[in-house]
């Protein structure tokens, strides 16, 4: 009992660390709107000379990017950056010597900063939803349920790949690159900025082989109803399978980096 | 000091900059990769797009392209030349800042030579590639002004990003909390300028035009050539838009600088 009252603080502290210093995060999210505001007219212009493209329409599209916007900011500013940062400072030597487990604390963490965030960044849906006139919600109770469900998943992956991707900071010492690597993989094979549905066969085949659709594609497909009860449930099955997966590959990953830590001062 | 003497300065940095960077091969190498692989998938994203619909408001795909590939070739220039605008932030809060003071250059040439940003090659690289498959698949008359005015384009462009960046950097003389995320939204007001400005709504054109005139990197010099539009011939502005640009930043920087106070060190 007491080891998981260790981790609820960690979810705690991260709470109040992100209403904190909410102003940076603010401008984060900002940011995040400015691309999808982009995006959104690019896709209005798209769709100004058909009706239905790759299986979706305009409405499904809107629901699709607002889904896009939210999973997206969810897990980002204070998060992506926490491994990397203390690898480059040095802080790490701190964090080594505490009586945690490094990576179900940065879970922990995470996990605080994305309740604190997911209030912020749920009231920026809310307004994005109103600025690109966007009044379709799923009707169903099921669906909802799912959504939810799959929202889970999107934030356990997402966490995972955001932090073996930090831990590789241990042989880059160069943390800035691999983030921006990180984020442009993860955004194209998630389905952040163009839903799976229009990519040609054989990269489809290649995105449905990798486990970044958990972040933004299966949680929008399921919001929009674009999926069926079984296959729900088949991809859930597959993206549980993942996570467990990831976290012992980021074992792996921790594993080796502890081999070969330089510490640049502390 | 003369503008010779300050550029013999700039190379010289560089070099030593670019030096300090081939220290860390594993990161070099990664860095250059990084670079490049963000913007095919930017491309690939485009490829994606126009697989499944027509060209876009007269648009086609690799008149876009080009516009992707001045805003790719334009961000890799900054990052390899002017990499330490983005380290202002942290100068000033470590009081790094101090020792830049102190010395017989301008400041800001220290400043942004104080970093190299290796994805920068990557950018560069990339951004040339797309550029010249732009070309080759796409028609423009090639008439006299345009190939003279091409490299003006280019520099102008550069200019551009890298005076919008040293002002929006320059926030962290007033704004100086460690997380100032102002420069990166600024930043990331170049989406818009990667697609045709007439997607947008008035407020966000007059925005990339006038306020942050992203717009003049790609866009606006696109409608030049590619002869889309008879109003095209603002393309000539673009220097003039450099040098405002310039001046502007300049002014900002040396405003802030004014405000400085050492936090110690």
């Amino acid at each position: 009992m007491s080891v998981i009252r260790k981790y609820v603080r960690h979810i705690l502290c991260a709470i109040q660390e992100t209403t904190a210093y909410r102003s940076s995060y603010f401008i984060n999210i900002i940011s995040q709107f400015v691309s999808y505001t982009a995006i959104f007219f690019l896709w209005r212009a798209v769709y100004a000379s058909g009706s239905v493209i790759g299986g979706l329409s305009w409405e499904d599209m809107q629901g699709y990017l607002l889904v896009s916007l939210f999973t997206s900011a969810v897990i980002s500013g204070s998060s992506e950056f926490r491994v990397s940062r203390s690898i480059w400072t040095g802080n790490i030597a701190v964090e080594l010597v505490r009586p945690v487990d490094y990576q179900k604390a940065n879970f922990a963490i995470t996990m605080g900063n994305g309740f604190a965030e997911g209030v912020l960044v749920a009231a920026i849906g809310l307004a994005f939803a109103l600025f690109i006139g966007f009044t379709a919600p799923p009707a169903q109770p099921l669906t909802w349920l799912f959504f939810l469900v799959a929202l889970a998943f999107s934030f356990v992956t997402k966490f995972l790949v955001v932090y073996i991707f930090g831990l590789f900071t241990f042989w880059t010492m160069g943390g800035m690159g691999m983030s921006w690597f990180r984020r442009g993989l993860t955004d194209f094979f998630s389905g952040a900025l163009i839903p799976l549905a229009f990519f040609p066969g054989w990269l489809q085949t290649v995105a449905a082989a990798l486990p970044f659709r958990a972040i933004v594609s299966t949680p929008a497909m399921i919001f929009i109803e674009q999926l069926t009860p079984s296959q729900i449930l088949v991809t859930f099955a597959v993206e549980a399978a993942w996570a467990v997966g990831l976290w012992y590959l980021a074992r792996l990953v921790w594993h080796f980096a502890m081999q070969k830590l330089t510490v640049q001062g502390g | 000091m003369g503008w010779r003497r300050t550029l013999f300065l700039f190379a010289r940095f560089t070099a030593q900059n670019l030096k300090i960077k081939l220290e860390y091969k594993a990161d070099f190498i990664l860095m250059l990769f990084t670079g490049s692989a963000l913007q095919l998938l930017g491309f690939a994203f485009l490829g994606v797009l126009f697989s499944k619909i027509p060209p876009i408001q007269g648009w086609t795909m690799w008149e876009i392209v080009l516009i992707l590939a001045a805003i790719f070739f334009t961000e890799g220039v900054v990052s390899f030349g002017f990499e330490g605008i983005w380290r202002i932030i942290r100068l000033i809060n470590l009081g790094d800042f101090d020792r830049f003071l102190l010395r017989p250059v301008s400041p800001i040439l220290q400043v942004i030579t104080s970093d190299l940003g290796v994805h920068g090659i990557g950018n560069m690289v990339t951004g040339s590639v797309l550029a010249a498959l732009a070309l080759s698949r796409t028609t423009i008359a090639w008439t006299a002004d345009r190939i003279l005015f091409l490299p003006v384009l280019v520099v102008s462009a550069a200019a551009i990003r890298a005076s919008i960046s040293l002002a929006a950097n320059s926030s962290g003389f007033w704004l100086t909390s460690f997380y100032n995320a102002f420069p990166f939204m600024v930043h990331q007001m170049a989406d818009f300028a990667k697609y045709p400005s007439t997607l947008f709504t008035e407020p966000i054109r007059f925005l990339i035009t006038v306020v942050l005139p992203y717009a003049f990197i790609g866009y606006i010099p696109a409608v030049y050539l590619f002869a889309k539009e008879p109003w095209g011939i603002a393309a000539w502005l673009t220097p003039v838009v450099a040098v405002w640009c310039v001046l502007l930043a300049r002014a900002v920087f040396y405003r802030g600088l004014r405000k400085y106070d050492s936090p110690g060190n």
